[in-house]
């Protein structure tokens, strides 16, 4: 079986509690149909780049998964009827992915930070 | 008795825009420079960085202040991999990780990356010599 990569997004007054268990109801579809969850991430509520049905920020979600494409496209077909959901998107993997998504690494070297050292090295 | 009168013109000609040679070559130094920084692709040779569409912060660098993709030409990314990275943009416009277009506005919230702007380019900066010999 192919591994899928889904990431979908929910709607913002949804709450975080509620969108845990929207994950679990389409990993169960996924796991009925023969598939095998591989991860699963929450996201949280993270700011769009641009607006989307007037919409500034969604609860992000990723699930990785090893299931045939029939349970992919049921998943999707689910998706789609959900209003809740803002977008979706399943991406067919090479390979499992290791470790969290670049998503969720917090980098130290903030810009701002990296600013106030060019900053003070021009003053001194 | 023509090949002299060629070469005195081509002396004329040279003697004439000195300044012109010299603005080019200013210019030129610095377009070398920005080359010069990284002349190999990043995502191919020896330990190659992965192209992922959910990590921002690595497609950030090949995408432009404006939030248009940056030619290979400039950012020295192979063929094939710059069809991966396009790729990568893309999805990860389309699920609002990045802006298809960032305006002017929303500019002045972070800093500005430490690269001449690609979007607007200034006459001085990019000039386009390899026709001009």
């Amino acid at each position: 079986m192919p591994l899928y990569e889904t990431v979908f997004i929910v709607r913002q007054d949804i709450g975080a509690a509620q969108v845990e268990q929207m994950t679990k109801d389409y990993s169960k579809i996924l796991t009925s149909m023969g598939g095998k969850i591989l991860k699963t991430e929450q996201w949280g509520l993270r700011q769009f780049a641009y607006i989307i049905n007037k919409a500034k920020k969604g609860h992000y979600t990723l699930l990785e998964s090893d299931c045939p494409a029939a349970a992919i496209i049921e998943m999707e077909r689910l998706m789609r009827n959900n209003e809740d959901v803002v977008r979706y998107m399943s991406i067919k993997l090479d390979e499992p992915s290791k470790g969290p998504s670049a998503v969720l690494v917090k980098h130290d070297n903030d810009d701002r930070y990296e600013n106030n050292n060019n900053n003070n090295q021009e003053v001194a | 008795m023509a090949r002299p009168e060629r070469n005195s013109d081509r002396n004329s000609e040279r003697s004439e825009r000195p300044n012109a040679e010299a603005e080019g070559a200013e210019a030129g130094g610095e377009k070398k420079s920005f080359f010069k920084r990284r002349k190999t692709c990043p995502f191919s040779g020896k330990d190659p960085q992965s192209i992922d569409w959910k990590d921002v912060r690595t497609l950030g660098r090949y995408v432009s202040e404006r939030g248009k993709m940056m030619p290979s030409r400039i950012t020295s990314v192979c063929q094939k991999k710059q069809r991966e990275l396009a790729q990568a943009i893309k999805r990860s416009r389309y699920m609002a990780l990045m802006p298809y277009v960032r305006t002017e506005m929303e500019n002045t919230r972070g800093p500005r990356p430490d690269r001449p702007s690609y979007d607007r380019p200034e006459r001085s900066e990019r000039p386009h010599r390899s026709n001009a010999v």
